[in-house]
Formats: C-alpha cells, sequence, structure tokens
C-alpha cells in the first residue's frame, strides 16, 4: 500500500506552502517566488545550503519556502513510511523525546505526528543552524497546532544541539533521533555529532534510543554515512536496519538510504569503586 | 523500505532478564516500590530450592516483610524460609560457633560484625544460595558475614531510595561488602497509580529516575486532609472503608496514636479485619494485610507492605523533610498505596513552609 499523509498534513502543505508560493506577487507560471525551476534548486543547494543568506532576489526565508516546496514533501513520505513501520498501530507505552537534527522544516515531527494517534503528546527538539528553517518550522508546527484532533508537540528550536535546554531530571522515556538528509552537509562534522548528540541523551533519558537515519541513494551525499554508523556502533547502538529500498508513495515510487539503530534502556547501574 | 517495529526494537522485559539470571551467581537487583523485587525475591528462592533440593533461606529486614514474603510464598505454594536478618543470624552463629552473637555495647541488638567474622575466619560458606530483600536497610557487616561465612552466591534485592533504618546501606556498600556485580536495574512500577506516583516523585531522590508508571490515570487525585481529632480521622477511615472496602493501611508516627485510632476502629468495625502491629506486640503471623479490612503500622513496620488505600497519619510530624532519611520516609510511605492516599495532618494546622513545601494542589488535592 502506498503510504499516504493524513488530510490534515496535506492541508498544512496546501495552505502554508504551495498556496504561499502560488500567491506571491512575485510567482508566474513557471516562474515561482520569480525564479525558474533550476535557479530555485541552485538556490537552495539540494537542500544543504547556508540557508539564512539571500542568493540573487531570493531572502533567506523565500530559500526555505522553495525548500518546503520542491524538497520536503518527498522527505516527509519517507519518514511518514518509516514512522508508520515503526508505530503503526503500537505506539510506545510513555511520551516520546523527539530529536530532529538538521530538522528544517519540522519535517520529521510532521511525519511523526501523521502516525501517532490523536491526543498523544511529545517533546520535540528541533535543531538546526539555520534561524528560518526553525522560524518556518515553527510556523507549520503552530498551523498543526491548531488544528483539532491532532497529538500535540512540545517544542523547542535551537542551532547547536549543545544548546537544547531540558531542565526534568532524566527519566526511562524512549528517544527517537531524527537524521533526515543531513549527512550530505558539508559544514558537518560526525564526531561532532555524534558527541553531541551523546552529551544531550545523558540528560533526557536512561530509557530506549532509536535513530532514524534517511538520506538520498546517491553515494556523495552518504559518504559519511561509514563514519556515523561505526561511532553509533561502538556507543553500544545496534542496526535493525541499514539498506537503500523503495518507499511508494501516490505520486510513484521514490528509492531512498535508510537505517534504524537502537538502544536499549540501560540495564545495569555501574557504581562506583570498581 | 522495511523496518522492524516498536515492539520488535525494544526488548522490555525486565523481570524475566533477572528470572533468568544464572542462578549459581550472585545477583545484584535494584528496583523501585512497586517493581515486584519481593515477588522476584521469591521466584528465584524457589528456583534456587529446586535447583539444590533444600528450602531457600530468604532474609529480610523486619518481622513484617519476614510475613510479606511468606504470604507471597505461600499463594504460590513455593517452599521458603523467611526469616528477618536478627534472627537469622542469629541462629546461623549459634550453629557455626556454639556461642552468642556479639553485640556492640551498650545495644542489645547491634551485631559485632567485626569480631564475628574475626572469630569466623576460617570458615568457608555452608549453604550454596542466599536471597536478601530490601538489602539496603540492613548493614554492610551483615553483607561481608553473609558472602564469606553463610552462601556461597547471594541475591540481594534493594532500593536504595527507601532505606529508612540508622544503619543502612549504600549500593555501593552492598557491592563492596557482598562482592557482587553492577546491580541490574527494575525501572517499572506496577503497584501505584500514576496520580500516586507523581505524589511520591515529589520526594524522589537517587542515582536513577523515577520509575515509569504501568498502571493507568485512576482519576483518583491523592488528598491532603486536616483532621482536628482522633474521633474524625477514625470516621473518615470508616467512610472509606464502607464505601470503598479493600485493604487500607494507617502510617502513624507515634504508636500512641495508632491505638487510639486502632481503638476507634475497632469499636465502629466489630464485623471486619481491624489490626494493629508493633514489634512490641510481635503479632505478625495473625495479621494478613491482603484481607480487607484495616491495618495500623508505623513507618518502620509498613515498609514493603502495600495496601488499596492509606492513610499517612501525622503529616506535621514527617513533613517539610529536612535530610535524606525523611525525604526517604516520606517517598516510602506514599508508595504503598495502590489506588487511594490521603496526608492527613492533625490538631495543628500544617506550618505555612509545610503547606508550601507539599506537591500543588494539581498534584495533591487540598
Ligand atoms: C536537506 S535539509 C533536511 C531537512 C529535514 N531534515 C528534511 O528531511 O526535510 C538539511 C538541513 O540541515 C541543516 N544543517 C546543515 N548542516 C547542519 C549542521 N552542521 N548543523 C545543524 N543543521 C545543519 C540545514 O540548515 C538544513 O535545514
Amino acid at each position: 500500500m502506498p503510504i499516504r499523509l493524513p488530510q490534515r498534513l496535506r492541508d498544512i502543505r496546501t495552505t502554508e506552502i504551495v498556496g504561499r508560493v502560488r500567491k506571491d506577487p512575485r510567482t508566474c507560471g513557471d516562474l515561482l517566488l520569480g525564479v525558474d525551476r533550476q535557479t530555485a534548486m541552485n538556490a537552495i543547494g539540494w537542500g544543504q545550503a547556508e540557508f539564512d543568506e539571500p542568493v540573487g532576489s531570493l531572502s533567506a526565508e523565500d530559500r526555505v519556502l522553495l525548500y518546503a516546496y520542491w524538497n520536503q514533501l518527498g522527505h516527509l513520505e519517507e519518514l511518514s513510511e518509516a514512522f508508520n513501520q515503526l508505530f503503526g498501530g503500537n505506539s510506545p507505552s510513555q511520551p516520546l523525546i523527539v530529536v530532529d537534527l538538521g530538522c528544517g522544516p519540522f519535517t520529521g515531527g510532521l511525519a511523526l505526528i501523521g502516525q501517532l494517534s490523536t491526543g498523544e503528546l511529545f517533546d520535540y527538539i528541533g535543531v538546526d543552524r539555520s534561524r528560518a528553517m526553525r522560524e518556518f518550522g515553527e510556523h507549520l508546527a503552530t498551523a498543526v497546532d491548531s488544528m483539532a484532533g491532532t497529538p500535540r508537540s512540545k517544542r523547542q528550536w535551537v542551532a547547536d544541539i549543545a544548546d537544547a535546554t531540558w531542565h526534568a531530571p532524566p527519566s526511562w522515556r524512549p528517544v527517537v533521533v531524527i537524521v533526515s538528509f543531513l549527512l550530505a552537509s558539508p559544514s558537518l562534522h560526525v564526531g561532532t555529532l555524534l558527541a553531541g548528540l551523546e552529551q544531550l541523551l545523558s540528560r533526557l533519558t536512561r530509557g530506549p534510543t532509536t535513530i532514524l537515519y534517511t538520506n538520498s541513494p546517491r553515494v556523495a551525499p552518504n559518504r559519511t554515512y561509514p563514519a556515523f554508523r561505526d561511532g553509533l556502533l561502538d556507543a553500544g547502538f545496534r542496526l535493525t536496519a541499514d539498506d537503500t529500498g523503495p518507499v511508494h508513495t501516490e505520486r510513484g515510487e521514490r528509492v531512498v538510504r535508510y537505517a534504524l539503530f537502537h538502544r536499549d534502556s540501560q540495564r545495569t547501574l555501574q557504581l562506583g569503586g570498581d | 523500505m522495511r523496518l522492524p517495529t516498536y515492539d520488535e526494537l525494544s526488548s522490555d522485559e525486565e523481570q524475566l532478564d533477572i528470572l533468568e539470571a544464572p542462578l549459581d551467581e550472585s545477583l545484584f537487583v535494584v528496583g523501585p516500590p512497586g517493581s515486584g523485587k519481593t515477588s522476584l525475591a521469591v521466584w528465584r528462592g524457589d528456583a534456587l530450592a529446586e535447583l539444590y533440593g533444600t528450602a531457600t533461606p530468604v532474609i529480610t529486614y523486619n518481622r513484617m516483610l519476614r510475613r510479606s514474603l511468606y504470604l507471597v510464598a505461600d499463594e504460590h505454594d513455593i517452599d521458603i524460609r523467611a526469616s528477618t536478618m536478627q534472627s537469622y543470624v542469629g541462629k546461623d552463629y549459634w550453629h557455626q560457633t556454639r556461642t552468642m552473637v556479639p553485640k556492640v555495647p551498650p545495644h542489645r541488638y547491634e551485631y559485632d560484625w567485626n569480631q564475628m567474622v574475626v572469630r569466623l575466619a576460617k570458615k568457608e560458606p555452608h549453604a550454596e544460595a542466599l536471597v536478601v530483600d530490601e538489602g539496603q536497610d540492613l548493614p554492610p557487616g551483615f553483607f561481608i558475614y553473609a558472602s564469606r561465612h553463610i552462601a556461597k552466591a547471594l541475591t540481594v534485592f534493594a532500593d536504595e531510595e527507601q532505606a529508612i533504618s540508622g544503619k543502612r546501606s549504600t549500593l555501593e556498600q552492598i557491592k563492596a561488602s557482598a562482592g557482587l556485580p553492577h546491580p541490574m536495574i527494575l525501572s517499572e512500577n506496577h503497584r501505584n497509580t500514576p496520580e500516586i506516583a507523581r505524589v511520591a516523585e515529589h520526594f524522589h531522590q537517587g542515582q536513577l529516575p523515577a520509575a515509569t508508571v504501568v498502571r493507568s490515570r485512576s482519576g483518583d487525585r491523592p488528598k491532603l486532609v486536616r483532621s482536628g481529632s482522633a474521633e474524625s480521622t477514625v470516621g473518615r477511615i470508616i467512610n472509606e472503608f464502607r464505601n470503598r472496602s479493600g485493604s487500607i493501611g494507617i502510617v502513624v508516627d507515634q504508636n500512641s496514636t495508632g491505638r487510639s485510632v486502632y481503638k476507634g476502629l475497632v469499636d465502629q468495625l466489630p464485623e471486619h479485619r481491624v489490626d494493629i502491629y508493633t514489634s512490641d506486640d510481635a503479632n505478625e503471623d495473625s495479621i494478613d494485610v491482603r484481607v480487607p479490612g484495616v491495618t495500623v503500622l508505623n513507618k518502620d513496620s509498613v515498609k514493603g507492605q502495600e495496601f488499596d488505600t492509606v492513610f499517612v497519619l501525622e503529616l506535621e510530624r514527617f513533613v517539610p523533610c529536612t535530610n535524606d532519611a525523611e525525604f526517604r520516609a516520606m517517598y516510602m510511605m506514599c508508595t504503598r498505596a495502590r489506588d487511594r492516599l490521603f496526608l492527613v495532618y492533625g490538631r495543628e494546622r500544617l506550618s505555612a513552609v509545610a503547606e508550601a513545601w507539599l506537591p500543588s494542589g494539581d498534584v495533591l488535592e487540598r
């Protein structure tokens, strides 16, 4: 069965992304926000650009909107398929904590909202170095909040993983980490990313942690994947899926590179003195 | 794309991990109230008994706990030998040396572990296995004695947070004294409603996160109640019992308060079970706390017990907590309640400090 986004997510996309692009006074025929597709693609650098700078006639906000218009839907579909397989019918017994690394405009949060059952609450920590991305993410999230019958997210947005605030003591809550189309970023250092993640996880939980990795099937964007995988294996994660394969959507088939890592709850208490 | 389901990923069968731990090795388990420690102690005792063909000694801190162990075992038709530490070691030392346990003067009860261990220096453990429940309340000397001179493999269940006795051991001390591995963790609370657990968490301290509450919400928020006299307290308890039946535990600080409440209850509930336990009366064997009725205990003897409803009386004597031991005592008392919890203060109003210090109104109904 092809994955189908829930109607409320489609509505959000229609009004907040497609509608906004179409209604923009610069939009005319194939020229969205006044630029052709090739220019748009260059401006969003296939998603790996420095989004906070203007490019030509496009402001940072324009570029983020174009990213959402051209690129986000596919990622949303892939992540929806992943969460459907993971949680379909059976959500974890405690509220999730979601850490979305290189979150973009709330893509992982939206996908999860579409697959959890109504009324569920989760914490969401969106990490993205681009202010414009974070702001548009919050804008989409607020739009979802205003719809009745959707799972609720308690959000924070930070530029750097080290900036996340968490005042509660660590609990046993399950954490889901999303790493969707981040690893191609030239500004990313895998060792630093993993160290920051481990540091944050130790503040959040002693419970189970699941890491979902998705990316383009092309080789280049995955070039740092081996380091990422090995780092996680060293940190006690096990690899439970690692493949390239199709996601069936209503628009056709998309091939995605994906992996799933999992680490159980802490099972022994390491006491001092030994 | 093909991913496992979340259920397939998470192997969260923590009790099973403990039941499957090797029987001929020492085992150390830490777990919060309601995580099933006592049942697991009994089941492990059972498995060991089967392996070695002799009833496993299971040691605990006080007589009410010994009684609960016995009742759990009896319910499942399991053959364990439940004893308090004091009595088990007294007999064990006698068998090994034909002398009485040396005491640390001027105490009548405090064993002189150093002297005992020196005396038995050349003796090897005589039993294969020993199981200890509520290990945090036993002194480090006991663990040294037990591992050197009682059993080859010790199983110790502990909750550092619930320790109430002055001679408690930290988890580190237990581990070092008994030569145990790092403790396995139980993280789920199967006993309390989420509402009760939230009040208890107010008093939570310790190295591990508060337990995950497995039960679903009941809609019954624990209540802070003022009761100006023993009669009105008795009236409330009787009301609760008439409306709900079930087992009710009354926790007091002073035995004199316990006795006056007990008298009132006996007079007004002649046709029902009403018990008071004190260590001086040593009447635990005549009490079955599981039978519907009311049991009055003090904070030492309520340890390890559980009731459908708990009234903690004399709250003004327990809060505000000013040291670790007082926090642990409040935590332990609140977690005795399965479904309903009342914190009752008496004659004097609670001080503004105590009032502000308790959980807020959305957690503890005023
Ligand atoms: C291709 S987008 C993916 C967005 C989102 N995860 C999705 O799937 O739609 C990559 C995002 O990562 C962010 N990013 C790139 N390098 C980063 C870094 N070193 N730290 C944090 N965010 C980064 C970019 O700003 C961009 O929003």
